[in-house]
């Protein structure tokens, strides 16, 4: 019986293809081995597949190698999903035992706190945002994710100072005990961890018509991956991107202040390549930035990962860094600029990278100019 | 439970290694033996199929300078174990296969770009860069190189060089020994050599082409100054039909010999053209010919008026611009097919590549047609056109009976490289000889193999560097 039996597809095609994602894969760019592109890794489990080479410790941390930005995918003709095959490996690797010390020591700490920083963000959400935005009546709620309590608190004021902008008054903060969607549970294969989340976070969800997300990951996961393990969210959810750009499309948002300095942007794998977001950024960059936006050479599908993604930060985060030094190099080419993007991992690992680089989020660049 | 046969791991060869690179750039991971046990020969994925591997490496390591190369030529003399230059493993004759063991040199941390000299119009780089990666910086700076293989994104431009790759383009860029223009090595015994930069010489035989096509048995070339051009203005695509590929191929080089160089001469026979055409939803019967020309408006519109007249005026009729378009939109996308098939039990997919004069290109084409049809199915296109004749690539398809897969393939290969040098052609135009053209390419060389064995038994006398490849056992 085979491992994978349900990606037998995906194994195959990627062991017999000659490698035509190879010079886009961010972990196989990083690192230089072959071992640790799409190819690499579906070679090794089509044997295991096969039965003929056993599903050990060295085999699966290679299944963690896969930030799941899916670029590889942007140059398959097939579609081939190798994140999900990667996705259901590390499952596979939790379900057999087979766990890598570092998705442990993830699992015990994460489990103790109900997220990965070991803080109650709850609290830390009161501490930011006013008492008046803690709504239980409202029906739209705004989500606004770990990545941006824990480190950028100052993103969410921006969201509400933009709302209010736009006289938007009926989003409330959610003021859930669960700030988190689980998405690092799910890409660290702790299914069953990750279920038991969702479901927590879909119960106390159920109260709105709407849901506003800040991170783009937690929205790619409500969206789409709770529906896959079972759970269904009741509210409609967008992400604050998408939320947005109706209004700058109907050229509601008094921008006053258009941001002076050259900006790039950079679209996050989650936003773009999973939920199709390219042109609605960009749309609102143009609207309050006096410069035209530059591009990166690698934009849109072809966006290069930030490092941040897939749980590599957790189990990799030496190629965390090195892929992230990558995607920095144009940024530091030429003239000085502001990197914008719209995903709170992103930002992060950017700036960390990277601390002399200013790194903003398009809702406070927006927020900037109003 | 393993794939890989059983092996006994030599400790000293690995401590050695490591004073070397450092434990990070040597690994004798299970995984990574795999990884580079291959290349895309596709022989070596008939194996994979069966679930074997037959030649891993025993170690891999990932030098960062032409001094660590430098050491490990040395450490390999003084041991006697094989050093296997790597890029990216895309090439398809077995070039990169550990077929003795040994070392795995995989060239990938040297991927700098050191200057673009525009006033020059070269690039200098270290030749651990993937293509695509190389030709996007380029672009970025307006300039191209002009190297297309359909290997581009898993490709190096070290692979380029020592397999003496071809670009879709090269009748208007050249191959890529019409590229380099200067190369720094290492020789087996560990001496670093960097060659004379200069446009043309006289100064003795041209030491820049000993390496090139050397496929790694003679030294490792670690960094390469390129012929760069500016981005083109410009390009156009044309397309014609033709009655039969004999008339095609007259008109091409009637073309040609009036110094019409388009960028891409693709001429397809009666099966690939049904192919191209149903891909476009256009029928036609006959031979397909797409050309594109790319550069400054003005010199490609008067290289594309000549070509169209003297294409109308033998025997071609016009197809517009759309099947052309459509094979450059989509230059690469026949790669992806190879992963249906050869994912398929009993399948058995290979493409050959030969070259001829004019003179003798008809001959060869019904030659080796005749030769392939036997075994398997088997359709043409004349791919890369010169002044003096051109390459003609085959690609070949079919079921074996169950197990006897490598049996039909090998005798495939047999029989038409057989054909080929028969009809007096070159058993290779841009995917070089590795392991499987090495008897066929000994043959065809004749008395001048002697020139390769000396200078390999003077260079390498232990046989170190990337042994059994190029008829160099």
């Amino acid at each position: 019986m085979s491992l994978f039996k349900n990606r037998t597809k995906e194994i195959e095609y990627c062991t017999f293809c000659p490698k035509l994602c190879r010079f886009a894969c961010p972990v196989g760019n990083a690192t230089f081995r072959e071992t640790h592109t799409p190819w690499g890794r579906q070679t090794i489990l089509h044997f295991v597949n096969d039965g003929k080479q056993e599903f050990n410790r060295e085999v699966v941390i290679n299944t963690y190698r896969c930030l799941t930005c899916n670029l590889c995918q942007t140059y398959c003709d097939h579609d081939n999903d190798v994140p999900g095959t990667m996705l259901d490996a590390r499952a596979k690797a939790v379900e057999m035992q087979v766990i890598p010390r570092e998705v442990q020591e993830y699992r015990t700490f994460f489990l103790e706190h109900n997220n990965p920083v070991g803080e109650d963000l709850l609290a830390r959400l009161r501490g930011i945002v006013p008492k008046a935005l803690f709504n239980e009546e409202a029906q739209v709620a705004y989500f606004p994710g770990c990545g941006n309590i824990f480190n950028y608190p100052n993103v969410i004021n921006d969201t509400f100072r933009l709302l209010e902008a736009l006289g938007v008054d009926y989003v409330a903060v959610h003021d859930g005990e669960i700030q988190v969607s689980g998405y690092t549970l799910m890409t660290l294969g702790l299914l069953k961890d990750y279920k038991i989340l969702a479901q927590r976070v879909a119960k106390e969800l159920k109260r709105y018509k709407t849901v506003i997300v800040g991170d783009p990951s937690d929205a790619y996961e409500f969206q789409f991956r709770y529906k896959e393990v079972g759970v269904e969210l009741a509210p409609k959810v967008l992400h604050i991107s998408q939320f947005l750009r109706p209004f700058f499309e109907q050229n509601k948002v008094p921008v006053r202040n258009l941001y002076p300095k050259k900006v790039i942007y950079h679209d996050p794998c989650y936003l773009g390549r999973y939920l199709g977001e390219y042109d609605g950024p960009r749309l609102m960059l143009d609207a309050v930035c006096k410069e035209p936006i530059q591009e990166f050479s690698w934009n849109r599908e072809s966006s290069y990962c930030c490092g941040g993604g897939g749980g590599i930060p957790v189990t990799h985060p030496d190629i965390a860094k090195q892929v992230a030094e990558h995607r920095l190099k144009e940024v530091l080419e030429g003239e000085e600029k502001t990197l914008v993007t719209n995903c709170p991992t992103c930002q992060r690992v950017f700036q960390k990278t990277n601390s002399q680089i200013e790194v903003l989020d398009l809702v406070t660049l927006i927020a900037k100019s109003l | 439970m393993s794939v890989l046969p059983r092996s006994t791991p030599n400790i000293e060869l690995a401590s050695r290694l490591k004073e070397i690179f450092g434990d990070e750039r040597v690994s004798r991971m299970e995984n990574d033996r795999i990884a580079y046990a291959r290349d895309l020969w596709p022989r070596s994925l008939l194996q994979v199929r069966k679930d074997q591997v037959p030649n891993p490496p025993e170690y891999i390591v990932w030098p960062e300078t032409p001094g660590e190369i430098s050491k490990l030529m040395r450490m390999a003399n003084d041991k006697k174990f094989p050093v296997i230059p790597f890029g990216a493993g895309s090439g398809v004759c077995g070039g990169t296969l550990p077929i003795s063991g040994g070392v795995i040199c995989d060239l990938k941390r040297m991927n700098r770009i050191i200057t673009l000299n525009e006033k020059a119009s070269t690039v200098t780089v270290q030749v651990g860069i993937i293509g695509e990666h190389l030709e996007r910086e380029l672009n970025r700076h307006g300039y191209t190189m002009g190297h297309f293989p359909s290997s581009i994104y898993c490709s190096t431009l070290g692979g380029f060089l020592a397999a003496r790759s071809a670009g879709q383009l090269s009748t208007l860029y050249g191959k890529i020994e019409d590229m380099v223009v200067r190369l720094q090595a290492v020789l087996p015994d560990g001496t670093i050599l960097q060659t004379v930069r200069t446009p043309r010489s006289a100064t003795g035989p041209d030491f820049d082409q000993l390496m090139v096509g050397a496929e790694g048995t003679l030294c490792i070339i670690t960094q390469a100054t390129m012929r760069i051009h500016l981005a083109p203005a410009a390009r156009t695509f044309a397309s014609f039909i033709f009655p039969d590929m004999k008339t095609g191929v007259d008109a091409i080089r009637l073309f040609m010999r009036r110094g019409v160089r388009p960028a891409a001469v693709r001429l397809y026979d009666e099966t690939d053209t049904a192919l191209s055409m149903l891909a476009i939803g256009m029928e036609a019967s006959g031979n397909l010919l797409v050309l594109t020309f790319e550069g400054e408006e003005r010199m490609i519109q008067t290289h594309e008026r000549i070509a169209r007249q003297i294409c109308l005026e033998n025997g071609g009729k016009d197809q517009g611009e759309e099947p052309a378009l459509h094979w450059f939109k989509h230059r690469y996308a026949i790669s992806y097919n190879q992963s249906k098939i050869l994912s398929a039990d009993q399948m058995v997919l290979d493409t050959i590549e030969v070259a001829a004069p004019w003179a003798g290109l008809m001959k060869l084409y019904d030659a080796m047609r005749q030769a392939i049809s036997k075994h398997i199915t088997v359709m043409a296109h004349i791919s890369h056109v010169y002044p003096d004749g051109a390459s003609i690539y085959f690609t070949v398809l079919g079921k074996a009976e169950s197990g006897k897969e490598i049996k039909l393939y090998d005798r495939v290969w047999q029989d038409a490289l057989k054909a080929c040098l028969k009809a007096g052609g070159v058993v290779s135009h841009h995917h070089g000889i590795g392991v499987l053209k090495a008897k066929f390419f000994e043959q065809q060389a004749g008395p001048a193999m002697r020139i390769l064995k000396e200078l390999k038994a003077a260079l390498d006398p232990n046989n170190i560097l990337n042994p059994g490849k190029l008829g160099l056992s």
